[in-house]
């Protein structure tokens, strides 16, 4: 599949007084695993709201598989599944009845893949909803927003209150399922780490606004650190653009710094400073270097 | 394929309990509001209460119970357009809502059935095959409605409130919310409604009776009119439109961001309804505006019983005491003399000539005493007589001390009506000029117990005549041949054949006490009793026969008033004013029926006007061109009056209880009235019609 899943442009929606979502501009190429990340209140639902019409934008432009959410909300909901932040579903439903309940919504419903999922799930289909542990949920959760095919998936938080081991299992079957097929799948969390695991590509919202995005490697790339050995009697380094943290104590300093490169180098060198080592970090720092303010090389 | 159908099996599955438990509660209802009364306006107005609360109930957890529990987005996701969702909820909900009426009128009518008086407690007629009763058929049916009818009424009344309650279910979060919201706004909007009804231009009121009141004792007239297919159907097509519109509404408001918006604006528009409505109630409310205030006043410190003009004379009649009241200057009604009554509890009064004859007596004993009035500011007790003594050393029992009904003078002559040895019972007294009344005829009607049911009994003299109502007929008295009463005649008022079940009760009760023999559980309770508590088992069957017979028997005539040549009775069933033209006393007519609108029981008509007692004033009415009767004045609420928070028309009294006897005399361009131990006197404000 080619082309663009989703095309944010501009996005702003406020409430009240509040700007939940401030000028975002986003882009999520067809076929990719997208995490969308972000602290708690960030604006990920606010946006997932958005993007499922759910809520009405503010101001700026928004379109999901070339389609605009307010207008054609109906053909969009055909062609995309999605699993709400709390995943709260009919509890007095016993599984089989609401899979029932919401094949009937669809003309594409798969019904034996839906059988298949809950097979592979485990679950058992005699069971009431509310009966059902959390991580069971979360399964059947997406079993259904698989059903009818959908071209997207969006996902709200999927794994957020599930322990550590469902979580990963749950994870691992959305790799599985997805990749297989070659939808996209749009996920937002605020567990950075497994993401890390799921996701082809990642963006990062911080206080409404996108921080940076693009591919896991990439997204990882951008952020170094450093060590550096500072001269006699230097206390502080000043002036280094995306300079997010220093530690340690004495001569020796580790720096975590955005957009590391040529230019940074240069700065550090200029002040006397020895570059000893340059590290890669994982998503998790990445993420946390990003969505950190800058520092001023204060440690 | 098919998300409406799912859709509705959800919204069923869901609401199951709740319909079940609410139409159960409602059968209840039906059931043991049809056996407390034979009023068929209860039947009614708790329809009303019911279809009000099913609609709440129903409505209210539409959408604010998707929002609480957080499924919402879980529906809103599906490809279903939000309108088709509220639409399939609004429907379920109203299914229920029909179930809730539907049981509730079943309970009546079922009760009903096994009672076996449809007619006499309805005003109307079931189906037969709901007639379990083998031995009862109506001779006369008022129209047949039926069951099926009955409830389509009822639920399309009920579909505005319930289409607001699903508006507010979805500006609310939670069900209970929704509800508390809902039935503020109902309140709000019944006042809203109920203002516009009473002071609106006719018009208004009058098709806003014709598309919403349902009650039966409102419109015996209008009843028939409310059943009719036209009717029916406008007001199908009214509740409808108005529901859609309101459905309408809630789809538009159901966006999660235009309801902040909604909320504001209908909760402002409530308000400014509130504001409006009750400030206009309050500017135009007869409470407030100055004609209520009489022209003179005369206050006394103890109980006001009873008055009578004479001339330029006011008799008033106190607890203890007589007072003559110079009533020549309106504005000013001085008092001019002021006599004891001797120790007696004075009870009511009767002007003949210069005299007053009062109707006292005195530790059970009950007699007359006679004022002499010949000289206003001398006015002195002439003498008086106990006529019926307490026996000594028993307590005053009905037997012995007569219940007085009801008395008037004609020439020589007084006549009382009263209660004795459970007869009812006309007496007359010969009032020669000066001489102490003697005791000339008794004249026995008829077995009061009969009519034990009928506790509102009124004789109203006029001229050489005596009307009064006995169970189900309205009867003239002669009174002209002195002292001696004649029954001129004895016409039945009803508008219902007799229940079949009240006839064989009747007559059960009586070969029973004839022969001695005893019901089969009561037989039991004897044998088991023994010779030794057989006084105990006479006392049973007493109780059981009159128990028996007051339970089967259909309510009789209510109070009466006349004028030149109609008399006014009040019949309960259907709740309506029967119009006899008396012109030929030996041939009462009934030319006509009032629908009881708001004429209370005690009220006096004449021409288009009407006057009646409402709480601690005198209220006046206009007829109508639609026939009904319009409240007009309120006279005489005094300035301890305040204004209190809610609209007036909620208030029937709005003083509270009223000590003493209220009641009001026309005469000339004013009314004379005793409210409250105070004779007022006002301007007649109708005396142009």
């Amino acid at each position: 599949m080619n082309g663009t899943a989703i095309a944010i442009e501009g996005l702003t929606h406020r409430f009240g007084k509040l700007t939940a979502v401030d000028d975002l501009r986003l882009e999520v190429p067809a076929g990719t695993v997208c995490g969308f990340l972000g602290r708690n209140g960030a604006g990920k639902t606010t946006t997932i709201q958005i993007l499922m019409n759910l809520l009405k934008p503010g101001a700026g432009r928004v379109a999901v598989l070339g389609l605009n959410p307010e207008r054609d909300a109906l053909a969009l909901r055909r062609q995309v599944g999605y699993v709400a932040e709390n995943r709260v579903m009919y509890g007095w439903m016993r599984v089989r009845e609401l899979v029932w309940f919401t094949g009937q919504f669809y003309e594409t419903w798969n019904q034996a893949r839906v059988d298949a999922l809950i097979d592979r799930f485990g679950l058992d289909p005699d069971q009431k909803v509310k009966h059902l542990s959390r991580g069971m949920n979360a399964q059947l959760a997406l079993a259904l927003a698989l059903g009818h095919e959908p071209r997207l998936l969006v996902l709200d938080e999927p794994a957020s209150g599930l322990d550590v081991v469902v979580r990963r299992d749950f994870h691992e079957s959305i790799i599985g399922l997805i990749q297989e097929e070659g939808r996209t799948v749009f996920l937002s969390s605020h567990l950075v780490h497994e993401v890390e695991r799921v996701a082809d590509r990642v963006a990062i919202i911080e206080k409404g606004r996108l921080v940076t995005e693009g591919a896991v490697d990439e997204v990882k790339g951008s952020v170094k650190r450093v060590t550096v050995q500072l001269p006699d009697g230097a206390d502080q380094l000043t002036d280094i653009e995306g300079l997010r943290q220093v530690q340690g104590e004495g001569p020796r300093r580790l720096l975590t710094v955005v957009g590391y490169g040529e230019a940074q180098a240069a700065r550090i060198q200029a002040q006397g400073g020895h570059i000893e080592d340059v590290m890669d970090v994982g998503l998790e720092e990445a993420f946390v270097a990003h969505v950190r303010p800058e520092s001023g090389g204060q440690p | 394929m098919n998300p409406i159908v799912a859709l509705f099996w959800k919204e069923a599955r869901e609401s199951a309990y709740k319909v079940a438990a609410c139409a159960g509660l409602a059968m209840i209802v039906g059931l043991v509001f049809s056996q407390w009364d034979f009023a068929p306006a209860d039947v009614n107005v708790v329809s009303h209460s019911v279809g009000l609360f099913g609609a709440v109930l129903m409505g209210m957890d539409a959408i604010a119970r998707e929002r609480s529990r957080m499924t919402l987005p879980f529906l809103l996701c599906r490809p279903l357009a939000s309108w088709k969702i509220l639409v399939t909820k609004f429907a379920v909900g109203a299914v229920g809502l029909l179930a809730v009426l539907a049981s509730y009128w079943a309970g009546v009518f079922i009760d009903m059935a096994i009672d076996g008086n449809f007619i006499d407690k309805l005003g109307f007629f079931p189906p037969r095959s709901l007639i379990l009763w083998p031995g009862w058929q109506p001779d006369e049916i008022l129209t047949d409605v039926g069951y099926g009818r009955t409830v389509l009424l009822w639920f399309l009344v009920s579909l505005i409130p319930y289409a607001l309650s699903v508006l507010v279910s979805t500006l609310t979060n939670h069900p209970l919310k929704a509800a508390v919201t809902c039935l503020i706004a109902a309140w709000v909007a019944y006042v809203c409604i109920m203002i516009a009804w009473n002071w609106g231009p006719p018009i208004v009121a009058f098709y806003f009776r014709l598309l919403f009141s349902v009650g039966v004792h409102d419109h015996a007239g209008i009843l028939r009119k409310a059943f009719d297919a036209s009717l029916l159907f406008a007001r199908g097509a009214v509740a409808v439109l108005v529901a859609g519109g309101i459905l309408a509404l809630s789809c538009r408001a159901g966006s999660e961001q235009l309801r902040r918006r909604f909320q504001w604006m209908l909760g402002g528009i409530a308000l400014i309804c509130a504001v409006v409505f009750i400030g206009l109630d309050h500017v135009r409310s007869p409470h407030t505006h100055p004609h209520n205030r009489p022209l003179g006043r005369l206050r006394y410190e103890t109980r006001v019983v009873d008055m009578a003009l004479k001339d330029e004379l006011a008799v008033v009649l106190l607890d203890r005491e007589l007072s003559v009241v110079d009533v020549s200057d309106v504005s000013a009604p001085v008092q001019v003399g002021r006599v004891s009554g001797g120790g007696w509890r004075l009870e009511r009064l009767a002007l003949s000539g210069s005299r007053a004859y009062v109707w006292g007596g005195f530790r059970g004993s009950v007699g007359v005493a006679i004022f002499d009035l010949s000289q206003p500011d001398r006015a002195r007790l002439q003498s008086k007589r106990l006529l019926y003594l307490t026996e000594k050393g028993t307590t005053p029992t009905l037997k012995r001390n007569p219940r007085f009904v009801g008395w008037g003078v004609w020439e020589n002559h007084l006549y009382a009506g009263l209660i004795r040895d459970k007869f009812l019972e006309m007496h007359s007294f010969d009032i020669q000029e000066g001489g102490l009344p003697q005791q000339t005829q008794i004249l026995t009607l008829e077995e009061a117990a009969k009519h034990a049911w009928n506790d509102e009994w009124t004789i109203q003299f006029a001229g050489p005549r005596a009307f009064l109502t006995l169970g189900h007929d309205f009867m003239i008295l002669d009174l002209a041949d002195s002292g001696l009463p004649s029954i001129l005649s004895r016409t039945p008022l009803r508008r219902f054949g007799r229940s079949v079940r009240y006839e064989t009760m009747v007559q059960e009760f009586h070969q029973q006490l004839a022969s001695g023999e005893v019901p089969e559980r009561l037989s039991r309770i004897q044998e088991k009793a023994g010779p030794r508590f057989a006084r105990v088992f006479e006392r049973m069957m007493q109780i059981h026969g009159k128990q028996a017979y007051t339970r089967a028997a259909p309510p009789g005539l209510g109070p009466l008033t006349v004028d030149d040549d109609r008399a006014y009775v009040e019949r309960p069933l259907p709740r309506e004013i029967a119009i006899v033209d008396i012109s030929d006393p030996r041939k009462p007519v009934e030319v006509d029926y009032l629908p009881w609108t708001r004429l209370p029981t005690l009220m006096k008509i004449e021409g288009k006007s009407a006057y009646a007692l409402r709480g601690r004033a005198v209220q006046t009415y206009s007829k109508t061109v639609y026939g009904a009767y319009k409240r007009m004045e309120t006279l005489g609420l005094n300035e301890r009056f305040t204004y209190r928070l809610g609209p007036s028309i909620l208030r029937s009294d709005p003083r509270g209880a009223v000590r003493g006897r209220d009641m009001f005399i026309l005469k000339g361009d004013h009314i004379y009235a005793l409210l409250n131990n105070h004779l007022e006197i006002f301007e007649n404000p109708r005396k142009s019609e």
